[in-house]
């Protein structure tokens, strides 16, 4: 454990904050390793207690118990200023009174150094996020996108052993922000620097990072590549939050193997499927993602595949994908399908369809 | 009809409200010692008569050092607390801003007697160190309010990256929190020189028989006498006042001010 | 071997912590202490030697003499004078306040909604007067009102009377005079409680029909109302604790609880008395701020 702890970048032990004069914790034993490097977003809904975990780790609010190491060395009672961490804003928080370049040296001026060399680092990190035609300008002439790129150099100048992002690309609109996204993640990984993101957007998340912490109610739900938590929620939360999820009630449930177990889904009948470790009782959920039910041509058979059959009730288009609702013949249950669209094979409203999926491509829950 | 009928009703309630600063005016140019308007020959002998008194002159003096004086001392001593209550966590916090905000929920002749009473054994009436103290009190009010409205704009998250990319607690303060709510102390300090400058009530209880303000002078010299002299010094205090303001809606905008 | 283990730990994580926060809790108090010294010093330690002082007794001599009696707020809730100088305050503070009111809402109303390019302007000529001496404007009213004053002159210039109408040194003139220096506080008050006011309600009650008199009646004065209480209770105060405008204004007939106080404190030099009127006036001032708070609360509720 200990040794783990060590080789780690950035690792957070049992952290909690309890605020004053609230009842509930806002986060509850955090545990958290993040290696030489990587890029980890904290992901969750809004009020679970990301920004309350990334303050911890700056040094901006005193944990109510746990411990923070950086390189193997204890900072939690390290006073803010000395971690030597950069930090990014949801609101930026450029000093307005000071030119683009003045903000982005302020880190280093901190740190003592010559006056020249200070200023020519900073125009370094600004050229770095291709502002430094900017250097002389107040941050309020600047768009949202130049005054979050100059909160990026000024958190990358004083090349901080730890980045810190708060929901950085939330003010931006959703074109500039997908930009954004790579060029962060770029300049992320040619500098090399360990990097949290906090984040409520699961694509922004997925695309980023190399772990993602998922929280829910101050808790880390699952620790995992962005690929293991698609495929593999440990959780029916997890399912739900990240990507587009059909539940299916399984009862009969009988473990098999290491994670595999023998169930009966409802409409379609008993399936061996792979799951969670350790789910106990006799009762789970099956995930199924929308883009891997398949829609089944007319008198196609596909001899070892669940289907079921049904009618669709309701169709969105958004472009690429058809969603379509399936409620399935024999009881009330509704099936989201996505589609590659084609204007060929739209179906209409009404039409009956079979639909099946590859259990392999499924994955079982406990009850949430 | 309706329309001028409320044009006229507005313009009627401004003219009262103007009504007597115009008579000042006008009276201050008078060429006799009547009080009625008097236009006929304008003359500047009741500016030269003001001139010539000299305890206008020595309580302008009080006035302008003591007003001075206590926008300092208020902006040095109540900025500190503007920030505790805005920034940090600690208990009583909602207890200490009423005690700072309660100097105006108490009379001036109230504060002003209890002053007397304190100052008299120890000879502080009329004495500089005695009207600052007595100012501080009313002054400072105003110094924290609008330091907190200026703390309350200005987001946090300035201050705490400047401490996240190494900036202790004192260079924050120096180099990111007070430029960005100098507007603030401004027009604080701006206020409370006026409020200082033109106090009349409590500065009359304290003012014994050593020094005075140039309110309490007026006060006294009105007691007996009511010539164009003050008309001329008033005009002088109110063209000093607009000035000010004029200064406040140049930094802060009048009106975020007065609504704090 | 025990109290090895526990120094060991002390140096730990939670000691560490509790010294950050007591270096912090000292920070907080460098912050607020020497401001409240300054208040305490300017502000409460006179209100304690005065209510102190009105226990006190004011000997046939003059000279103070330390006790702790309740004969001076005996005397002045004994004797039918005082009684006058309470009525008298109080009425002042409700003629001002509702004067006042009536005086500042049209124009608060007129500010409010005005999109003149002079609004700026207009808002400043309405409350620039706050920022000029109070002195220097009763001083203005005299010379309108005076004997001699504008308006008597010009009358028996024009000698329409013969002799002068008495419109200073007394009550009358003392209420003119206050409700003029008092107004813009009310118009202040008003201006930032009608925030909630806005011209598309009132159009759209219009445009459902409604006259303009029960636009007025049901929206306007509704959305309104808690900007006039704030407006009324300021006056209200303001003029039942002025003193500078019924002492030059009032001609020695106008009988208040402030002039008293000066009049006691400064003349009589019966400190005791002074002290005791002056908790009266404390009281009065508490009891009706707090009753009003609690009459706007229910009826805002
Ligand atoms: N200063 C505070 N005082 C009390 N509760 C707070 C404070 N800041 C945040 N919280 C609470 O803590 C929880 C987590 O907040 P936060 O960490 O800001 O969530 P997130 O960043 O995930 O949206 C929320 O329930 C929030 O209401
Ligand atoms: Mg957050």
């Amino acid at each position: 454990m200990t040794s783990t702890a060590e080789q780690m970048h950035l690792s957070v032990q049992n952290l909690n904050k309890t605020y004053p004069r609230t009842e509930v914790p806002a986060v509850s034993d955090i545990n958290l390793d993040v290696q030489q490097g990587d890029l980890v977003a904290l992901l969750g809904p809004s009020g679970c207690g990301k920004t309350t975990t990334l303050r911890m780790i700056a040094g901006l609010l005193e944990p109510s118990a746990g411990s923070i190491r950086v390189k193997g060395k204890e900072v939690t009672s390290t006073p803010v200023h000395k971690r030597g961490m950069g930090m990014v804003f949801q609101s930026y928080a450029l000093f307005p009174h000071m030119s683009v370049l003045d903000n982005v040296s302020f880190g280093l001026e901190m740190r003592g150094g010559g006056r020249r060399g200070n200023r020519k680092a900073a125009k370094a990190a600004l050229d770095m996020v291709q502002l430094g035609h900017l250097a002389e300008r107040r941050p309020a002439a600047l768009s949202g996108g130049q005054q979050q790129r100059i909160a990026l150099a000024r958190a990358l100048a004083i090349e901080p052993t730890l980045l810190l992002l708060d929901e950085p690309l939330s003010n931006l609109d959703a074109k500039l922000r997908e930009a954004m996204r790579h060029e962060i993640r770029s300049i992320q990984q040619r500098s090399g620097t360990t990097t949290l993101l906090v984040t409520h957007d699961q694509d922004e998340a997925l695309d980023m990072a190399d772990k993602i912490a998922i929280m829910e109610n101050g808790i880390i739900q699952q620790y995992d590549a962005p690929q293991e938590i698609y495929e593999h929620p440990t959780n029916k939360f997890v399912a739900n939050f990240v990507g587009k999820a059909n539940f299916i009630p399984s009862t009969s449930v009988r473990q098999v193997g290491e994670g595999r177990y023998s169930i009966e889904a409802g409409a379609f009948g008993d399936l061996t499927v792979p799951g969670v470790v350790g789910i106990k009782g006799d009762r789970a959920e099956l995930v199924l993602r929308p883009h891997r039910v398949r829609l089944m041509a007319d008198g196609e058979v596909a001899a070892d595949r669940p289907r079921a059959r049904g009618q669709i009730i309701a169709s969105s288009y958004t472009g690429n994908v058809v969603s379509y609702e399936m409620q399935s013949s024999d009881n009330d249950r509704v099936i989201r399908i996505d589609q590659l669209s084609h204007p060929a094979d739209r179906l209409p409203v009404g039409a009956e369809i079979t639909v099946s999926f590859d259990p392999e491509d499924a994955y079982l829950v406990a009850e949430g | 009809m309706r329309k001028a009928l409320s044009g006229t009703v507005i313009t009627v309630i401004y003219l009262f409200l103007l009504a007597p600063i115009i008579a000042v005016f006008l009276i201050s140019f008078n060429s006799s010692s009547a009080l009625k308007i008097d236009l006929g020959s304008p003359s500047l002998q009741w500016y030269q008569e003001m001139l010539s008194n000299s305890a206008f002159i020595e309580g302008a003096k009080v006035s302008f050092i003591t007003a001075a004086v206590v926008s300092v001392v208020v902006l040095v001593l109540g900025v500190p607390v503007a920030l505790a209550i805005a920034r940090r966590e600690f208990p009583g916090k909602n207890a200490l801003s009423a005690f700072f905000l309660s100097p105006l929920l108490v009379p001036s002749v109230v504060i002003g007697l209890g002053l007397l009473l304190v100052f008299q054994p120890l000879a502080l009436t009329g004495t500089y160190l005695g009207i600052i103290i007595a100012h501080f009190g009313i002054t400072v009010p105003y110094v924290i309010r609008t330091t907190l409205m200026s703390l309350k704009t200005n987001d946090v998250s300035c201050e705490e990256a400047a401490r996240v990319h190494g900036a202790g607690p004192f260079t924050t303060f120096f180099r990111i929190t007070l430029p960005i709510i100098s507007p603030g102390l401004i027009a604080g300090a701006v206020m409370a020189f006026i409020i200082s400058f033109d106090e009349a009530v409590i500065s009359l209880f304290v003012a014994g028989s050593g020094r005075t303000t140039l309110p309490v002078e007026m006060f006294r010299y009105l007691q007996y006498r009511s010539d164009p002299a003050i008309a001329a010094l008033s005009v002088i205090l109110i063209l000093i006042s607009v000035l000010l303001v004029v200064v406040i809606e140049r930094v802060v905008g009048l009106r975020k001010v007065m609504n704090s | 071997m025990v109290t090895l283990q526990t120094t060991q730990l002390r140096t730990g994580g939670l000691p560490v912590k509790e010294k950050r926060s007591a270096k912090q809790r000292a920070g907080t108090l460098g912050l607020i202490l020497p401001g409240s010294i300054g208040l305490f010093v300017g502000f409460v330690l006179p209100l304690i030697v005065m209510i102190r002082m009105s226990f006190n007794q004011h000997g046939t001599g003059g000279q103070l003499v330390e006790t702790l009696t309740f004969e001076n707020y005996g005397r002045a809730l004994s004797d039918p004078f005082y009684w006058q100088v309470i009525g008298n305050t109080l009425w002042l503070g409700l003629l001002c306040g509702g004067l006042a009111v009536i005086l500042a809402y049209p124009i608060a109303l007129f500010l409010t909604r005005t999109t003149s390019k002079w609004k700026g302007v207009l808002i400043a000529l309405a409350i620039a007067p706050l920022l000029t001496s109070a002195v220097a404007r009763t001083y203005g009213w005299i010379a309108i009102l005076g004997d001699q004053g504008i308006i008597n002159g010009f009358l028996m210039d024009t000698g329409l009377l013969s002799g002068p109408i008495r419109l200073n040194n007394d009550m009358p003139g003392v209420i003119i005079a206050l409700v003029e220096i008092l107004m813009p506080y009310a118009i202040l008050a008003m201006i930032s409680g009608f925030g909630r006011l806005n011209n598309s309600l009132e159009e759209a009650a219009g445009t459902l029909g409604a006259s303009r008199f029960k636009v007025f009646m049901r929206v306007t004065l509704p959305l309104t109302l808690p900007g006039v209480f704030t407006g009324f209770l300021l006056v209200f105060v303001l003029s039942i604790s002025s003193f500078v405008t019924p002492r030059l204004m009032g001609g020695g007939r106008v009988f208040i609880l402030a002039t008293e106080v000066y009049n006691e404190a400064t003349q009589t030099l019966n400190w005791p008395l002074a002290s005791a009127l002056s908790v009266i006036l404390l009281i009065l001032f508490g009891l009706l701020v707090a009753g009003y708070q609690q009459l706007t609360k229910r009826f805002e509720d």
